[in-house]
């Protein structure tokens, strides 16, 4: 008996603690409904590419083989185009072309696998448009198993139809916004943008926002403010000296940062210069140079003052270091969240209708601006940049009404935003 | 010319009215105490005072000045109740910082530095950071810092709350020595002994109301009573034991 009025207690002493309510029991469904609306999102851009896979069409080069080509094609239902045509004449309006010459069939009717130049088109480059050359391929594989089988018996009576299992050895070439990259170049440049420098980048935003918050919960706390708001010092130096002491610390995270993403271009370009030796092609789509660096280190550094501004407003809700530590998480979480869409499949940089409201969020702008400078299109790294600004504008703003305004000591906030987080910095006690 | 001028200051919270329609004012070299129990409007009064808050209507002037002004000229120091400190900084950074921000040249930071580690009695513990400090001792070197500046005004609130009797009267000794050097304090505190004992005048004050003002002796004649203590539950009407 007396064990339940012992639960019960703690039990209701432990769901008015919003930081668990938030944490513990609301966190997991506030997570999973986000990574649950980017999977649908996903499944359904891997259900249009599933649609697109079969958008091809067959350039023919040679002479001898037109009636197997033709029967090839209409084999597979896709249109077949011969002689000199322009490949990127007939991908207007198509995912990929598939050319195949004599020498293909040659393979073929010798038991051997057929050679094939096959190029994909995408405007998007991501873990999923980074398959469609392989999938592209796999139909046209099948397209050729099923014509061979067919003719295998009557046409090949001594072929060895072990070369069925794989018959076709395709040359792909993804074309991302007219620059064509080979699937190794396509690979690194997602892992590379995509993984490696967006998660450092993000660790480091997360970072920021956190320190920033910690900085504004540690006043509150331990109840420092009152006393440094009645200090001889102006509302806007005190704010500005708050600013500056965080993005202090965070500036040593930048430099720490360019040392190491240094160090990873440094890597990268020397492997780009030893492609042409190894006689490999080096991508053109990737550029990395001083000017490149100097402007993602810009639209860097400006995230991070806006993260630690975004992280001094959320720091000020709740009434203390952890509760604004939490804030800082979930709210970073939120920030991040658009640019986790990229692992599922999502591109950032083409988004539609009211999915451009992510376009708010300033560590997709950086996304923008990465993803522009090392593709090499200034464009979107203007865009991003310029987005980024206003952006900074807007939070400059924002932090300043918030920390400058009186709520900030008696919990005007924390009330208005009761139920999500701890509240209650003191009120009036007497 | 009175040193602080308090009129009709009245202060709401979602609508509930913490201060309604305060007027005082005190001179200079006075130090005048506000009594009221928790709850009664003495903080949210000391911070509007003390330009921390905004009245919702009436004003404050500090030496004929808005309090935003006066506290950025640097004429305000405010003890707040339950202030902490910087637990990384050390006792004697915090000073300087202080002093730092009211001093207008180094000179002047380093005496009022001197006159801070006097104050606060703290001796070497004040090259350790703050973190380690005993409630009394972070509630002196809060002291020190609010009173070595020797701003015309000094708003302390609970000066003593938490102290130990010696820390207390070392305080009270350190509040009456400033007030005799021509400082102007306004405190609050629930100890009536200590009021009595510190305060030229004082203030009742009950759910946001004045009910009250004098010398301690004025308000125990006026309400009756052996001392400020029963005056004061006198002018409230008695205990309610609801409250």
């Amino acid at each position: 008996m007396k064990l339940k009025q012992v639960m019960v207690k703690e039990v209701k002493e432990l769901l008015k603690e919003r930081t668990v309510l938030l944490g513990v029991i609301l966190g997991p469904i506030i997570i999973f409904t986000i990574f649950a609306g980017m999977s649908m999102a996903a499944g359904r851009q891997a259900l249009e590419q599933a649609e697109q896979v079969r958008n091809y069409a067959i350039i023919y080069r040679g002479h001898a083989y037109g009636d197997y080509a033709r029967m090839l094609a209409d084999s597979l239902g896709v249109p077949l185009y011969t002689g000199s045509v322009d490949p990127g004449e007939v991908l207007e309006g198509r995912t990929a072309v598939v050319i195949i010459g004599d020498e293909f069939f040659d393979n073929i009717t010798r038991g051997l696998p057929g050679r094939a130049d096959i190029i994909v088109k995408t405007s998007s480059l991501n873990f999923l448009s980074m398959s469609l050359p392989q999938q592209v391929e796999a139909s046209f594989a099948q397209g050729v198993y099923m014509l061979v089988a067919d003719l295998v018996s009557s046409l090949l009576p001594e072929a060895d139809v072990r070369f069925l299992q794989s018959p076709v050895v395709a040359n792909t070439t993804l074309y991302y916004r007219g620059t064509p990259l080979s699937p190794g170049e396509a690979f690194g440049l997602v892992f590379g943008v995509g993984l490696s420098v967006t998660m450092a980048t993000m660790i480091l935003v997360m970072s920021s926002m956190q320190v920033a918050a910690t900085s504004v919960g540690i006043e509150r706390e331990s109840k420092t403010l009152e006393m440094l708001l009645s200090l001889p010092v102006s509302r806007r130096e005190l704010i500005l000296g708050k600013i500056l002491g965080v993005a202090f610390i965070t500036g040593l995270g930048i430099i720490s940062y360019a040392v190491g993403i240094g160090i990873y271009f440094y890597s990268l370009g020397s492997i780009v210069s030893q492609a042409p030796e190894q006689g490999v092609q080096a991508s053109p789509v990737v550029s990395v140079s001083p000017t490149s660096i100097a402007a993602f280190m810009a639209g860097l550094t400006v995230t991070l003052v806006t993260s630690l501004l975004i992280g001094l407003v959320v720091g000020s809700i709740p009434q203390d270091v952890r509760g604004a530590q939490l804030a800082s998480s979930y709210v970073g979480l939120l920030l991040l969240a658009p640019v986790f869409a990229v692992f599922f499949g999502i591109d950032l940089t083409s988004l539609e209708g009211v999915w451009r409201v992510v376009y708010l969020d300033p560590v997709v702008l950086l996304y923008l601006v990465i993803w522009g400078v090392v593709t090499g299109d200034p464009g979107m790294a203007t865009t991003g940049f310029a987005g980024l600004l206003v952006n900074l504008v807007v939070w400059v703003v924002v932090a300043s009404r918030v920390l400058g305004s009186e709520a900030i000591l008696v919990g005007g906030y924390s009330r208005r935003l009761r139920g999500l987080f701890r509240v209650g910095l003191p009120r009036s006690s007497s | 010319m009175d040193v602080i001028l308090v009129e009709d200051l009245r202060k709401s919270f979602d609508g509930h009215e913490a201060v309604r329609g305060v007027s005082f004012a005190v001179g200079e070299g006075e130090i005048y105490g506000i009594i009221g129990p928790n709850g009664a409007g003495k903080t949210t009064t000391l911070r509007m005072i003390a330009g921390i808050l905004r009245p919702d209507t009436g004003r404050v002037l500090i030496q004929g000045k808005e309090p935003g002004e006066a506290r950025e000229e640097g004429l305000i120091g405010y003890l707040p109740e339950d202030a902490g400190v910087y637990r990384h900084l050390k006792g004697i950074d915090f000073l300087r910082f202080v002093a730092g921000l009211y001093a207008r040249g180094g000179d002047e930071v380093e005496e009022m530095v001197e006159r801070g580690i006097e104050i606060s009695g703290l001796g070497e513990a004040l090259n350790k950071p703050m973190g380690g400090y005993s409630k009394g001792m972070k509630r002196r070197i809060l002291l020190a810092a609010v009173l070595m500046a020797r701003p015309r005004v000094a708003i302390l609130d609970e000066p003593t709350s938490g102290l130990d009797v010696y820390h207390s009267v070392m305080v009270r000794n350190v509040i009456k020595e400033y007030a005799r050097s021509g400082g102007t304090v306004l405190l609050s505190s629930h100890n009536m002994l200590e009021v009595e004992y510190l305060c030229d005048r004082l203030m009742f004050l009950h759910r946001g109301r004045k009910l009250g003002e004098g010398t301690p002796g004025e308000l125990v004649a006026r309400y009756g009573g052996a001392n400020l203590e029963e005056a004061f539950i006198n002018a409230i009407g008695g205990v309610d034991v609801e409250a």
